[in-house]
């Protein structure tokens, strides 16, 4: 049996405007894997085609060990998805939505959801098209964990929550995959969410994997680096990432193997913020850089 | 076949909000229709045939306005329970629609001393089903295929054009039901064709309808996800 709940073999897909080229990650059992990049970069053409939603030009899909020739309805059952937004009929009520999904999920668990619904304090009555944005985001993540998912799929799950409820939402993540058998994949733009659960991350711009692996590992491979103009040569110019030029000083990205050759400079950490602005703006500045 | 039996279920909670002004509207049209002509079982048929043609689109609507495709990928359905559910689904909305008009019109026939039967009325059954099946036969592939927003269009215009040609023939028929056609090759001299053989044909002609309908909204609903 595979160690990898969700796993991805060069995947890739095309259509007007775009196109996702040669994706792979694994995001191993009992993990938090984070999907970041900025909009447009293929997160939820990702996630579209995890589900099945678009059907893919290559490579292969593995979830919880499992390929392309077992049954799709099984596999189904075991995951659990959150979009970035609302997904279920405006006209029902929190129950009603219960009563629908429950038809579907073998393993739906009737405690877990009035649980979580308490929990969230979701009222049993108010109709999905009545709910702030919040509180739909919050039905989809109890529905989720309502049915003993062994993978979660979280499409910008945390995007419009107050900070108390994101909070909250991590937290029941965090509890979600402590039995190490579940994992979650998580897309968002809120790198500092991640940074607080994530243990992995994929990285992708423009359809395409800058990185994949453990998010500490991500952050030891860089160092910001901040000084003054005229301390700016070419050489370190062309070393740098994404760097950003003001009359008052510079501040970029180097490759930590570099950061011996830059002394007296401040170097910094970086946050995933840093690395993914950085990186963002030297794909833009250079695209070639990116192959 | 329990993923069907699930997937219809599932579209008739999706559009119950719809469902009591549906058959509202429904028991006020067949009002309307007994007082400005004659009630009979005929045009009680074509009347639920009709209105169930053009209401159970509305699940096609819901579908896109609430971005239900997204629902229907994380459920554990497969394609096909997918299209067969809906077929099963638009059934269901003619089912109700049947019962609806026959329910107003024995209470409307009971209340005004008349009769609702009439001769050849089980034709008219087994032929409006024939047109039922002959209209979600072409709707439900065009709008697997396309958004509903650009699927109305083509929708309303083949099954108005469709049932009016379906309408036309089997008038035809229904007036002038074939008495005799020669088939003297065969040792007969004369083919009467009986109300039984007639409604036969109407259901096998449904059949064929639908198993040519199926696979093409199949194709067409995998042609939409590529």
């Amino acid at each position: 049996m595979s160690e990898n709940s969700l796993a991805l073999h060069h995947v890739s897909k095309s259509f007007s405007g775009f196109t996702l080229q040669d994706i792979s990650f694994e995001l191993p059992k009992g993990y938090i894997m984070g999907l970041v990049g900025s909009n447009g970069a293929g997160k939820t053409t990702i996630i579209q085609l995890i589900m099945n939603m678009m059907q893919r030009d290559g490579g292969s899909i593995e979830i919880l060990g499992r390929g392309d020739s077992v049954s799709e309805t099984r596999i189904k059952q075991e995951i659990g998805i959150v979009y970035d937004s609302n997904f279920f009929v405006d006209t029902w009520t929190v129950a009603e939505t219960e009563k629908v999904l429950s038809m579907f999920y073998d393993e739906w668990n009737h405690e877990t959801f009035i649980r979580l619904r308490e929990r969230f304090e979701l009222p049993e009555n108010v109709k999905v098209g009545k709910m702030s944005r919040g509180m739909q985001m919050k039905l989809m993540l109890v529905c989720a964990c309502s049915h003993n998912a062994k993978l979660l799929i979280l499409d910008e799950p945390t995007s419009g929550l107050d900070p108390a409820t994101r909070s909250e939402l991590l937290d029941i993540l965090q509890e979600y995959i402590q039995d190490g058998e579940r994992s979650v994949l998580f897309s968002t733009h809120i790198t500092t969410d991640l940074e607080r659960i994530a243990d992995y991350i994929t990285y992708l711009e423009h359809g395409k994997v800058v990185y994949t692996g453990n998010l500490e590992e991500l952050r030891a491979k860089y160092r910001i680096i901040k000084g003054i103009p005229d301390e700016l040569t070419d050489r370190m110019k062309q070393q740098m990432l994404g760097l950003r030029q003001t009359e008052l000083g510079f501040e970029a990205l180097i490759r930590t193997e570099e950061a011996k050759t830059y002394r007296g400079f401040v170097l910094d950490a970086p946050t995933v913020d840093d690395i993914i602005i950085h990186i963002g703006r030297e794909v833009k500045q250079c695209p070639e850089h990116l192959k | 076949m329990s993923g069907t039996f699930k997937m219809t279920k599932l579209d008739c909670y999706t559009a119950k909000s719809t469902f009591i002004s549906s058959i509202a509207a429904l028991s006020v049209i067949t009002v309307v229709l007994a007082v400005v002509s004659s009630l009979s079982l005929d045009t009680l048929l074509f009347t639920a045939m009709w209105y169930a043609v053009c209401s159970a689109n509305n699940i096609f609507m819901i579908s896109d306005k609430n971005n239900l495709n997204r629902l229907y990928a994380s459920l554990s359905l497969t394609e096909k329970d997918f299209i067969r559910g809906r077929y099963l689904f638009f059934y269901v909305n003619y089912l109700t629609a049947l019962a609806t008009v026959v329910v107003i019109g024995v209470i409307l026939a009971w209340a005004t001393g008349t009769s609702l039967f009439i001769p050849g009325a089980d034709s008219s059954f087994f032929l409006s089903f024939l047109l039922f099946t002959a209209a979600i036969s072409v709707q439900i592939p065009i709008c697997m295929r396309l958004p509903y927003s650009k699927a109305q269009f083509f929708v309303i215009t083949i099954y108005v054009l469709l049932l009016a040609v379906l309408l036309i023939v089997a008038r035809r028929w229904i007036i002038v039901p074939l008495p005799q056609i020669p088939v003297g090759e065969w040792g007969l001299n004369t083919f009467y064709m009986e109300k039984w053989m007639l409604n036969i044909l109407y259901l096998i002609a449904s059949a064929a309808v639908l198993a040519v309908s199926y696979p093409i909204a199949l194709s067409c609903y995998r042609k939409r996800l590529a």
